[in-house]
């Protein structure tokens, strides 16, 4: 397969969706040309530990990445971690960082473009777990890809995709569907960025909030009970 | 098993992310959490100093969700019987109003309410109130769903 020249870097901590993220990258042979990795904080490491048989499962995508990209390893400074990513010779940045991570306002001066996909239509599910929100109150889930900036979840939209709930379990929704809907969007997301598409404005909304596993429960039950 | 109301989220502040809700008794542990034993507590008639508003009520759900822990301008974190006020507040004003990221916010402060109690001897006797309130948010929410009929809660 032809190699796709994108000259881009991921900023990546080792859990289940950017492991998911390299084996996207890898089977559509887009390779980046910088891995910057980031220590895990202690809330990727308590999931982690929640999802650790898939995580073992897709660890070996790793090596395949040893040989063709440049691994920067950062150490728990975020001052080493700016200061890696302003030296970067790429411009667009891949986030796959921790979970719950938000980079600090200084991170969006140093002129580089933070691609991140957000789990939620784009600008009316800001925050978290908004998948589960959207499908309740509009049936449908979707994802939208950003370049991030200071203000959570109001960067410019790059590219949204509605999916089909009724193609969804919805109790492996977290562990499987997220990481790999992320990807889908994450590549489609890439293939376009050298083409001029018009950008969807992003505007102030409400933010959501982690799931209240009730909730949750009672999506998952209208997802398995939906005829 | 349902253990969100057993512990401090300032502490354990991944309490709710990916949380595991695919048991078949996930719905009777969440109800069995509710279930409170209130014989050897002192449940008496709270005069809170809250203040209660539509600006205070959305700063109430940012801080529940951010925060984790309501403080007074004394910086001194209220007391469970003040929580218990401002669940009651929240719920009522969902029973007018419904919408879902303040009725998340409510069940999270509901776990709370019922850890801190576990700590304590006595509370405000509106602690009876908040979960029967909440009850009916529930229905009301499943009624929105459309799953009513089938689940049973």
């Amino acid at each position: 397969m032809k190699k796709l020249n994108y000259n881009f870097a991921i900023l990546y901590a080792k859990n289940l969706r950017s492991l998911y993220y390299l084996s996207s990258l890898k089977k559509f042979n887009m390779i980046p040309s910088s891995i910057i990795k980031i220590p895990n904080n202690k809330i990727t490491h308590s999931i982690n530990k929640k999802h650790k048989i898939p995580i073992k499962k897709k660890e070996k995508v790793l090596n395949f990445f040893k040989t063709r990209s440049k691994i920067i390893n950062i150490n728990k400074s975020i001052k080493d971690l700016l200061e890696k990513l302003s030296n970067l010779k790429e411009k667009y940045i891949i986030f796959a960082g921790n979970y719950g991570q938000i980079l600090p306002e200084n991170f969006f001066k140093i002129k580089k473009f933070f691609i991140h996909v957000h789990p939620g239509d784009l600008p009316n599910y800001k925050g978290s777990t908004t998948y589960y929100y959207e499908y309740i109150n509009e049936n449908k889930i979707s994802f939208s890809s950003i370049y991030l900036n200071h203000k959570l979840d109001q960067g410019k939209i790059l590219l949204k995709k509605t999916f089909n709930p009724k193609k969804i379990k919805f109790e492996k929704i977290d562990e499987y569907y997220d990481p790999i809907l992320r990807s889908k969007v994450l590549i489609e997301t890439l293939k376009k960025l050298k083409m001029k598409n018009k950008v969807i404005t992003n505007k102030k909304t409400n933010s959501y909030y982690v799931i209240h596993p009730l909730i949750k429960y009672l999506a998952i039950f209208k997802s398995k009970n939906k005829k | 098993m349902y253990e969100y109301h057993k512990f401090d989220p300032s502490i354990k502040r991944s309490l709710y992310m990916y949380s595991d809700v695919n048991n078949k008794n996930f719905l009777n542990d969440f109800k069995k959490s509710r279930n409170l034993k209130l014989n050897n507590k002192n449940l008496f008639l709270h005069k809170s100093k809250i203040e209660f508003n539509l600006k205070k009520f959305r700063t109430y759900i940012k801080i529940i969700e951010t925060k984790k822990k309501i403080f007074s301008s004394k910086n001194k974190e209220i007391t469970i019987d003040d929580y218990i006020e401002i669940s009651k507040y929240i719920a009522e004003s969902l029973l007018k109003k419904f919408d879902l990221i303040s009725f998340n916010s409510m069940l999270k402060l509901n776990d709370y309410i019922i850890y801190l109690l576990n700590l304590k001897k006595k509370c405000n006797k509106n602690i009876l109130i908040i979960f029967k309130l909440e009850f009916k948010l529930i229905l009301h929410l499943s009624k929105l769903m459309k799953i009513n009929e089938k689940i049973k809660l």
